[in-house]
């Protein structure tokens, strides 16, 4: 690890997880899964899943538009959590089944 | 401006400058506005006509089926997720696929837990409402099954408990007061959503937990169209709020990309043109109407064009 702690300290257990998947739009975040495999992302998803209701409440301290960036951070890596909660959950390999060839790309979305 | 030859049009169309004028022959800019289309607003859309003269205003083109859910709040609906893709399918192909929802046990059962998917798709869907008037159409679903936060915790996706959110959206509905009673046509209770077809080339979909999308096809040859769909919701007042949308709006891409990609394989299908016939059952009332008014518009420009 750097020194560099990109989430609030009360989430350090995360913080293995930040540099790759603390992604800020969905267009970045759906490239980081379709280039994972799916140890990676259920490791992800393992740690995140019973952490998202406190990293919420944490989130939902600051107001959207002026959140400090390690919450941020935070927010987007709930973001990876529920990209990756798909192959996850579901598909069992980072594409959508029989959609090989297909895109559906994300041009815009509000930020953070 | 034209970024060619740097000729400059004013707010209202007319051409304000051209590059080394003094150098066409007999010209004057005032010729060279740039072209007018007639376009007209209903809750905020924008919808253009490229009739030289429209045969009717687009309030007598929507009708009263359409109209009547002019005062949804549309307007306070400004947190977008926008999506597109170019698609190797006609236009029609694509607009076809969403006018009735009994593929949703079949394309999307795995969208739900693995338990599940045989009964699921067993069940089938029968659509509780449709309704055609003139071009346009209309269908909604019932939302007994669709009630997720309902279920027990078995039957839904561990993301979508954290989250409190999936495919019908964030389960937390929102709050947007008393709406106008043409969203829910046939009075479905529970209701689920209401698709709204726009002919030709638009739909609105109204969700009962408190949020809408909207499908565009914009053809660019025969076998090609360019998709669009964008989600919209309420501001979000927290992260919370935020991260339900989210999972919506990644929901939304899920099962449009499962959509998508079968009816790439339908134009491949039709392109070998050794099938020659789609039967269309009861529930796709919208996909009938829809080709019939196609072909009857069609059939009605083939005769102007013959007599002129």
């Amino acid at each position: 690890m750097s020194g560099v702690r990109l989430l609030p300290s009360e989430f350090a257990d995360l913080e293995p997880f930040a540099p790759r998947w603390c992604r800020a739009t969905e267009a970045e975040r759906w490239a980081e899964r379709m280039g994972s495999t799916m140890p990676d992302m259920q490791a992800l998803y393992d740690a995140l899943l019973p952490r998202v209701p406190d990293a919420l409440a944490y989130c939902d301290r600051f107001p959207l538009d002026d959140m400090p960036d390690d919450a941020v951070h935070l927010l987007q890596l709930v973001y990876s959590f529920v990209i990756v909660s798909f192959p996850v959950e579901l598909w069992g390999q980072p594409h959508v089944p029989d959609t090989l060839g297909t895109s559906f790309d994300r041009l815009s979305e509000p930020l953070p | 401006m034209c970024k060619y030859h740097g000729w400059k049009y004013d707010l209202d169309g007319a051409c304000v400058f051209a590059q080394q004028e003094g150098e066409f022959f007999d010209f004057d800019k005032a010729d060279f506005g740039l072209v007018a289309v007639h376009c007209d607003v209903f809750a905020g859309f924008i919808f253009v006509n490229l009739a030289p003269e429209p045969s009717q205003s687009l309030r007598e083109f929507l009708g009263p089926m359409l109209l009547g859910i002019e005062d949804y709040p549309f307007d306070q609906m400004t947190d977008r997720y926008a999506f597109r893709v170019e698609c190797r399918a006609n236009w029609k192909v694509f607009s076809d696929a969403f006018m009735e929802f009994y593929h949703a046990p079949i394309v999307h059962v795995n969208q739900h837990p693995r338990h599940l998917r045989a009964m699921i798709t067993e069940m089938g869907y029968e659509a509780p409402h449709y309704e055609v008037e003139g071009p346009h159409g209309v269908v909604t679903t019932a939302g007994g099954i669709h009630r997720v936060w309902e279920m027990p915790p078995e039957n839904v996706k561990p993301a979508d408990l954290a989250t409190r959110s999936g495919l019908f959206g964030p389960w937390d509905m929102s709050d947007l007061g008393e709406l106008p009673p043409r969203i829910n046509p046939g009075g479905v209770h529970p209701w689920g959503l209401s698709s709204f077809q726009f002919f030709p080339n638009f739909a609105i979909l109204i969700w009962e937990a408190g949020w809408y999308n909207t499908h565009q096809f914009w053809p660019t040859s025969v076998n090609t169209v360019t998709f669009e769909g964008n989600v919209y919701s309420l501001p979000a007042k927290n992260a919370s709020e935020r991260v339900g949308r989210e999972m919506a709006a990644v929901a939304f891409k899920e099962y449009s990309l499962q959509d998508a990609n079968t009816l790439e394989a339908t134009q491949l299908g039709l392109e070998a043109r050794v099938v020659d016939r789609f039967p269309l059952n009861d529930q796709e009332v919208l996909v009938r109407n829809f080709h019939q008014v196609v072909a009857d518009w069609v059939e009605e420009y083939r005769l102007k064009a013959a007599q002129a």
